[in-house]
């Protein structure tokens, strides 16, 4: 810089001088032309004032909407049942009724004489209880089977054993979709399925039960939103179920198979019933 | 050091300077090492021509996060510590299943079993009161359930899902905890993740404790209300949140919040702290909040009659609004349970989640909680539960006294049947959990991420079933190993003082 201004022959540390001043002066004329900053002065309460909020809270009831005549009514008369005798069931009050109400489709619950044994062995052998989660010594070589004969049933590579049905779909949505995430499910999805989407932060869409032209119509919306943002690595999910539990209706699943492989969505299949 | 183990809780703060840099570069070193390994195998498939995968393109990755990494890449050199398949009885001795990593070696993410069967002595397992068997009359009593009633009852618990085991035990808990109803769960978990958004909603404030469980974190996020925390195990720091919450309302707003729940547990269980109630209840009743005590391990671990954390301090339990708790430990069972008063138990019953659509718990696990509940009742008349009770007292005493004094830093209250060993730094862990191995004993480790990346522990959870020459192995295997690589410690050690 000093040859510039040498070839310009300017003296060089006068410039540098005015220049510096001349900075300085448009700064210092921004500076007063900004609204100077005064923070809120916080509030201070005088401990009577303290005391006195505390002391006329009140707070509602633990249970704001009690249960009514009606539910209490449901809740009393719920059968009770006493025995299961393969398809009789007994309950409280009548003896030996048709069973009709429970989801036992195969009749594995009770009384089968292909399950009875080898459940009543491995109660023997190992006892009821796991005692710990599948991290600490809770991982028995039954769940490692179990879990390598279901992949191959179901011709996968592998397959995962949870304790709980609902807690399903409730922890694994969770831990592939994250916030920024778009996920598309169907309306009558049940309920499990809907708090899996809450918990994992998405961008959730719920398209109309089994309406294919409304799914394609979402999915172009999605990726022109992502196209827009210029986001990557966005993964886009969508949820359906293999027989609606709530409804009893099928999900089209070829061609919303068909539908993800076009606009590159992955598919998350519940078939519990 | 001798202060800090009496004082029963270990802060980062606290640690020498020294201590904290030597445990930091380990993971430093890992982390770059890691690193490395995941670019030099990136650029080695891109050579080769099998580049990132057009799935991982096209779709996006499936998992992405720095958790991802860390598990893939630094976590599997001690793949082999955690996850450790058993066979047989998870009772005072188990029967471990010996696994290694491909070619013999560890650091690689595929662990083979070799076919050895090693009879171990268990540290690990939650088996306070020592259920866990295969004979007995808890497996009779479960036996003939399992042929009258069947595996499960394959229907919710409003529909055709309650049986005549369900009323019983349902009943039993009640009478055991002395609360007027009570409502059963098939899974610990859902019971606190489903009954939080029943009892809170918008407008309401929930106040936790900072090292509560993921399922009671999981059940306030998704109800809605506002969170604040507090200090671990606090009460003056709870008092002052309290008081604030209280005078400042909601935010924005400032009006006055709906109801406040305080939501804590009994005992800890990586820090081995028992809560201290008798404080937290007389914050509650002089601020007129509502309390939610989660007696996950207390239940059947506390108390001269294994009535949990409310007998243990001599508080009434009318005086906590809802008591939770679970089968898995002191019963060997499955599940959990709520007990509150009966407008509280019917609402559960009626909105719940977990009850509503959820199958209930399955009749030979019941049955299982019956007959332990029996026994420690007394009602079976005889007096094994209380001999149970006693020799979990006196296991607990025996071995944190003697791990004192042989010069480990335990943290904890005295009387937590959870005994957590400080292991502060990264490398001893893994060595300290494969040496236990050898010499059959089966520890439990904890690090990052369930604990501080500093503070990573052992964690001993004694039983029933153990007796004073099990114990006396143990410490013997332990002393050594301590001898080894460096974890005992002198009352003057400059290094700690």
């Amino acid at each position: 810089m000093l040859e510039v201004l040498l070839l310009l022959e300017i003296p060089s540390d006068v410039t540098l001088h005015y220049v510096i001043y001349a900075l300085m002066t448009i700064i210092i004329v921004f500076l007063f032309t900004r609204k100077s900053y005064r923070p809120k002065a916080p509030v201070v309460l005088t401990p009577q004032e303290i005391n006195e909020l505390i002391t006329t809270w009140e707070p509602t009831p633990l249970i704001c909407n009690k249960v009514d005549e009606y539910q209490k009514f449901n809740i009393e008369t719920v059968p009770v049942v006493k025995s299961v005798n393969k398809e009789l069931i007994s309950i409280e009050g009548y003896d030996n009724l048709i069973n009709f109400g429970t989801s036992n489709y195969l009749g594995l619950a009770q009384g089968s004489e292909l399950i009875e044994p080898s459940t009543l062995g491995t109660l023997h052998a190992t006892g009821l209880g796991s005692c710990g989660p599948r991290n600490f010594y809770g991982t028995l070589d039954v769940h490692l089977d179990f879990e390598s004969r279901m992949a191959k049933f179901l011709n996968v590579d592998s397959a995962i054993l949870y304790s709980s049905s609902i807690a399903t779909c409730a922890s694994v949505i969770p831990t592939f979709s994250a916030r920024g995430d778009y996920i598309l499910s169907d309306e009558r999805v049940r309920k499990s399925i809907q708090v899996g989407n809450y918990t994992s932060r998405s961008n959730v869409t719920y398209f109309r039960h089994n309406d294919l032209n409304h799914v394609e119509e979402l999915m172009i919306q999605i990726t022109k939103n992502i196209q827009k943002s210029k986001q990557k690595e966005i993964r886009r999910f969508i949820v359906v179920e293999g027989v609606y539990q709530n409804y009893g209706t099928m999900c089209r699943l070829r061609e919303i198979i068909a539908l993800a492989k076009q606009y590159k969505f992955r598919v998350i299949l519940d078939d519990s019933v | 050091f001798f202060s800090l183990s009496i004082m029963g809780r270990i802060n980062v703060e606290q640690l020498p300077f020294f201590t904290k840099i030597t445990t930091y570069v380990p993971y430093f070193i890992a982390l770059v090492f890691s690193y490395c390994r995941v670019s030099v195998t990136n650029l080695i498939n891109t050579l080769k021509g099998n580049s990132v995968s057009t799935e991982t393109k096209e779709y996006g990755p499936l998992v992405k996060s720095f958790n991802c990494f860390f598990e893939k890449w630094m976590f599997s050199r001690i793949m082999d510590l955690f996850a450790r398949p058993i066979t047989g009885v998870p009772g005072a001795y188990i029967d471990v299943l010996i696994q290694t990593g491909e070619d013999n070696s560890i650091n690689t993410r595929k662990l083979t079993r070799t076919g050895e069967v090693r009879k171990c002595l268990n540290l690990g397992s939650y088996n306070y009161l020592g259920f866990a068997e295969n004979t007995g009359r808890c497996v009779d009593d479960v036996d003939n359930t399992m042929r009258t009633l069947g595996n499960s009852t394959c229907s919710t618990r409003l529909e055709m899902g309650t049986t005549v085991v369900h009323r019983e035990l349902e009943s039993l808990m009640c009478e055991f905890l002395g609360k007027e109803d009570c409502i059963s769960f098939g899974m610990g978990y859902a019971t606190n993740s489903t009954t939080i958004p029943v009892i809170c909603g918008r407008g309401d404030l929930i106040i936790s404790d900072m090292l509560n469980h993921a399922s009671i974190v999981v059940g306030c996020r998704s109800s809605g209300a506002s969170i604040k925390v507090f200090k671990h195990n606090d009460p003056k720091h709870l008092e002052q949140v309290v008081r604030k919450a209280i005078i400042e309302g909601q935010p924005r707003t400032n009006r006055p919040w709906k109801k406040i729940l305080i939501v804590v547990e009994g005992i800890y269980s990586m820090e081995g702290e028992i809560l201290c109630l008798p404080e937290v209840v007389e914050i509650k009743k002089r601020y007129n909040c509502y309390l939610y005590v989660d007696e996950a391990h207390s239940i059947g671990a506390l108390g001269k009659t294994g009535r949990g954390v409310c007998e243990y301090w001599g508080v009434d339990t009318k005086e906590v609004d809802i008591l939770m708790g679970t089968f898995t430990k002191s019963f060997s069972a499955a599940g959990g349970y709520i007990a509150s008063s009966k407008d509280v138990i019917d609402t559960l019953r009626m909105n719940s989640f977990a009850s509503a659509s959820d199958i209930s718990m399955p009749p030979p696990v019941a049955q299982q909680v019956i007959s332990s509940l029996k026994i420690i009742m007394g009602k079976d008349g005889t007096d094994e539960g209380q001999k149970r009770l006693a020799s979990l007292r006196r296991n607990t005493t025996y071995f944190r006294t003697k791990l004192q004094e042989y010069g480990f830093i335990i943290i904890g209250h005295p009387d937590s049947p959870v005994i957590p060993l400080m292991i502060i730094h990264p490398c001893k862990m893994p060595i300290f959990s494969r040496m236990c191995l050898e010499k059959n004993i089966a520890v439990v480790m904890a690090s990052y991420p369930a604990t501080e990346v500093e503070l990573s522990r052992a964690r001993f959870c004694v039983s029933a079933g153990h007796t004073i020459e099990d114990l006396d192995y143990a410490l013997e295997v332990i002393k050594e190993i301590g001898d080894i690589i460096n974890l005992r410690f002198e009352q003057n050690d400059p290094l700690f003082l």
